[in-house]
């Protein structure tokens, strides 16, 4: 092993070079930021902690309910529907943080490398993110992402399945030091962000399985995605 | 953080009282208020004080309001939407256009539409800024596209910045600051001025130029005569960078930097499909256009007419 990386880029680049889970990838992340910037890993703890504290695990859409219809437009203004990725099979619906996000990032590219599995077992994938078509086009062609990105404008769907929460001054105050404008991303200035959650859909528009991760530098392992899909046939 | 959550806050905000608020979402006053709580205990602080006779919002109630009804009004506009497609109702739309704008930009954007969305009847008609939005706010346009000074704190209408066009001065290509780039008004003081009256910044204009200037020595409604004045060195002109044609030579205002903020300007709330699709179209096409360079960040640049 080489030295360890001295920087959060460096840090991303790292974590994502190891042959490992999902999980294992995230958690080298985190422990890097841990040891770069202690000030973010003790502020992402608490805002975790204040989450967690309202209702544990018990938010959003569950299992066996209807999964809410959305209708968002995709990086290139198309708007796209639930009812129209169901036409053909499930759904998988990822609801992410934003293009700037370490962890969504470490997720999405690992969701692209079991794409074509998805594909084979006859789902549609999308992520739903607050940023406007500008920074997702780029960011889907940046990271070869070959599912569609669509716009949560103003986080109303995020809000409809009761998944937003406030980031609060204090991370706002440390994104700024970090160069990341949600202001900017969002083309809004609440500084309210989506729980990670991912949303697997029936044929039916049931929630067939699901994740929220209101501990956001947790998500769902992509081989968890392809057994339900699986189970599913 | 849930919607009822919402729902009970923006009402509260409105209201202003727990009662009433309780009433109007026609909920137990209780559960009312234990949302609220639940809300303050998420948000980490108190959203409004509560008084006998005077409940207001907190300084972080007033953060997270605007926000908090915008998304809001996001989820009644989904449902809106999806009860529409429901009904399958024949999308029309009317749009209008002030009749200072230059016409590439939203040329485009009809352009984007019609292909995107061939089932929506679209009327586009043109107009001055004022009646646009008279008649947006009177129900006669669904929506339109200008600027008017003081528009963004009009509570009734949403307004979508597309982009920002700065006001350049204009003077023919021999005259003595043609290759200067950038000037400041008052680098024309005592030279003629031609006066745009239709321009909607006119008074920007006038308090710009008080006490430079003599009055003006041309008046015209018509951005033709003003240009062809101006390329026949009979005076200077000040208008919107994308007005100016080719035969005269527009120079960057560095001081003072005068812009416009061109919207798309909507009725807050009850989006129809159709304009929730030129919303969606007018949001890709202006984050995808190269944005029209800060005057003031770009002085020294010659900005030589199209």
């Amino acid at each position: 092993m080489s030295k360890a990386p001295s920087t959060l880029p460096e840090a991303l680049v790292e974590a994502e070079s190891r042959n490992a889970s999902l999980g294992a990838r995230l958690a080298a992340y985190r422990d890097s930021t841990l040891r770069i910037r202690p000030d973010i890993a003790k502020a992402y703890d608490e805002l975790v902690a204040r989450l967690d504290m309202l209702d544990g695990g018990a938010i959003g859409p569950q299992i066996g309910e209807p999964l809410p219809a959305f209708n968002l437009p995709d990086a290139d203004g198309r708007l796209v529907s639930l009812k129209s990725l169901l036409r053909s099979g499930p759904a998988v619906v990822s609801l992410n943080r934003g293009h700037w996000c370490p962890y969504c990032k470490l997720e999405l590219r690992s969701l692209a490398a079991i794409h074509g599995e998805i594909r084979q077992l006859g789902a549609q994938l999308v992520s739903i993110m607050p940023d406007t078509a500008t920074f997702t086009d780029d960011y889907a062609k940046a990271n070869r992402l070959p599912f569609p990105i669509l716009s949560d404008i103003d986080l109303g769907y995020a809000l409809s399945l009761g998944l937003i929460f406030w980031v609060g001054s204090e991370i706002e105050r440390l994104y700024g030091d970090l160069g990341i404008a949600l202001e900017r991303d969002q083309g809004n200035s609440g500084c309210f962000l989506p729980m990670g959650a991912k949303f697997i859909v029936g044929q039916d528009g049931l929630i067939k399985a699901r994740q929220v991760n209101i501990e956001f530098r947790e998500r769902m392992e992509p081989e968890a995605v392809l057994a339900v899909l699986r189970a599913l046939r | 953080m849930e919607l009822h959550q919402i729902r009970y806050f923006l009402a509260l905000c409105a209201e202003l009282n727990f009662t009433r608020a309780a009433d109007r979402c026609d909920v137990a006053q209780s559960s009312l208020t234990r949302a609220i709580k639940l809300l303050e205990t998420e948000l980490g602080g108190a959203l409004f004080h509560r008084g006998r006779a005077n409940t207001h919002l907190t300084s972080l109630g007033e953060r997270v309001k605007p926000f908090l009804a915008r998304a809001h009004g996001e989820v009644q506009d989904a449902c809106r939407e999806a009860q529409d497609f429901a009904r399958a109702r024949t999308a029309s739309l009317r749009l209008g256009l002030m009749r200072t704008l230059a016409p590439a930009r939203s040329a485009a954007l009809v352009a984007a539409l019609r292909a995107r969305r061939p089932d929506i009847d679209l009327q586009v008609t043109e107009a001055g800024a004022e009646a646009l939005q008279e008649r947006l706010l009177a129900g006669e346009l669904d929506a339109a596209i200008y600027d008017l000074p003081g528009l963004g704190a009009d509570v009734a209408l949403d307004r979508l910045p597309l982009y920002r066009e700065p006001f350049v001065a204009v003077v023919h290509a021999g005259h003595r600051l043609a290759r200067h780039g950038a000037v400041r008004l008052s680098d024309l003081h005592g030279e003629p001025f031609l006066a745009r009256v239709h321009c909607e910044h006119a008074d920007v204009i006038d308090a710009a130029r008080s006490g430079v200037d003599a009055p003006p020595a041309f008046r015209s409604d018509r951005d033709e005569w003003v240009l062809a004045l101006a390329a026949a060195g009979l005076g200077y002109a000040l208008m919107p960078a994308e007005n100016v044609h080719p035969g005269t030579v527009a120079l960057a205002l560095a001081d003072p930097a005068i812009a416009r903020e061109i919207a798309l300007v909507t009725l807050r709330g009850g989006k129809s499909p159709a304009v929730g699709a030129l919303v969606h179209e007018a949001m890709r096409l202006c984050h995808r256009a190269a944005p029209v360079p800060d005057v003031a960040a770009d002085a020294g640049l010659l900005v030589e007419a199209r």
